[in-house]
């Protein structure tokens, strides 16, 4: 059981990173903005993680995650099993690196491109999950095709994967970043010491 | 919509076609489709209304009709372009998967509550959610507000035109700050109460002494 005062930080940086995903998010995602996933997967990366920073308590990222996704599920109607499970996995993936590595700008850093480089990566897991490794097949034939008709290798194929694999880390390391500096500062403010 | 059974029976029955369509080989999947056809028929049987998503068949369109004429060996002939067996049964396999898991969903979907979810984390060992949802609820305007102002603060002050970088770190803190101030207000508010019931059953005791 959490104390009152982390509770309430995880309500509210939950609330927070629910908020953003429901009012930015659906923004963004009418605009049919490129990319707008890695954006807010970058601003979940920055609440959540300055929100571990006012509730250090083993166990409130996965909280907030818990609290943001059901505040999405709750703001679409009904239970939307995709967005769950990617604010869920999120999550579990940014508490378990900061509980492993402890908090510091290097674990801040790691925990954030792992969480934004999951993102990348869901859509596709989720339609393995719904269409079994059939679909693996048809996207690697695709993908061979592809390589044939450029003229490139399958190795160039794999390069641009990784290339993107690479820009998400940094995006979500520059996240991470932001978000100890941010929390930090804003501890400061408030005349509160990271215990 | 009126519930006719439990949420827990609806939960199970997702779960056991989630897993039956998973666990079966690709081969055996019309299976899969047939147990989530019959459940669904038992009970659900409006749903099948629903099963009419354009997103859903957009995507089995693309499995089925256009994946054989692209790729694999072309062993056949259709309105004289060639297309691969193999993957035209790949793709109706992958369609009987989609198409149970897809019914499990929405059987879910349709019947159990979000709270009667959050209470299995509740559950699990969540406790501190039956609190925290509430209150994030709750003070979902007050931030969305917070947002708005330290964003229209953040405009008049330049935006992004100079020094991006560092305009953004300010951005990002003066909503932070502003989100843990909320969160100091709610903390002393839930101490307040907490001390004034403390107060009251101490006052109680000594009454009743």
């Amino acid at each position: 059981m959490h104390s009152t005062r982390n509770m309430v930080y995880i309500a509210v940086f939950g609330g927070l990173w629910g908020g953003s995903e429901i009012f930015l998010g659906s923004i963004l995602y009418t605009l049919q903005i490129p990319m707008y996933g890695v954006l807010m997967a970058g601003i979940g990366v920055v609440i959540v993680l300055t929100g571990r920073l006012f509730a250090p308590v083993r166990g409130s990222i996965l909280s907030m995650g818990i609290v943001a996704a059901f505040l999405k599920l709750f703001s679409i109607g009904n239970i939307a099993l995709s967005p769950l499970a990617a604010i869920l996995i999120e999550a579990c993936l940014g508490e378990a690196v900061i509980s492993l590595s402890g908090r510091s700008r290097v674990s801040f850093a790691a925990a954030g491109s792992l969480m934004v480089v999951y993102c990348l990566f869901h859509r596709f897991l989720s339609q393995v999950v719904f269409y079994g490794r059939g679909i693996v097949d048809v996207y690697s034939e695709f993908a061979r095709m592809a390589s044939g008709a450029l003229g490139i290798g399958m190795e160039h194929v794999v390069l641009v994967i990784l290339v993107f694999v690479l820009l998400y880390a940094v995006i979500g390391s520059l996240a991470g970043i932001l978000a100890w500096r941010v929390g930090n500062r804003a501890l400061q403010q408030m005349g509160m010491r990271a215990s | 919509m009126k519930q006719y059974y439990s949420h827990k029976l609806y939960l199970a029955l997702f779960l056991f076609l989630i897993c039956f369509a998973i666990l079966l080989p690709m081969r055996l999947q019309y299976f899969s489709l047939v147990a989530g056809s019959i459940i669904l028929f038992i009970f659900d049987a409006s749903a099948f209304k629903e099963l009419g998503k354009i997103k859903f068949w957009s995507f089995v369109v693309f499995l089925i009709l256009v994946v054989p004429f692209i790729l694999g060996e072309k062993k056949y002939i259709l309105w004289g372009f060639g297309y691969s067996g193999a993957y035209l049964i790949l793709g109706i396999q992958m369609l009987m998967r989609g198409l149970s898991i897809y019914m499990a969903v929405m059987l879910l979907n349709r019947n159990v509550s979000i709270d009667y979810i959050a209470g299995i984390f509740v559950s699990l060992g969540f406790k501190d959610l039956s609190i925290a949802l509430p209150i994030a609820l709750n003070i979902l305007p007050i931030l969305r507000r917070n947002l708005l102002d330290s964003l229209a603060v953040f405009q008049l002050r330049g935006g992004f035109k100079k020094h991006r970088i560092k305009n953004l770190e300010k951005l990002f803190l003066a909503v932070i700050l502003t989100t843990v101030r909320t969160g100091e207000e709610i903390y002393q508010i839930l101490e307040m109460k907490n001390r004034m019931v403390i107060a009251e059953r101490r006052s109680n005791n000594v009454a009743a002494d």
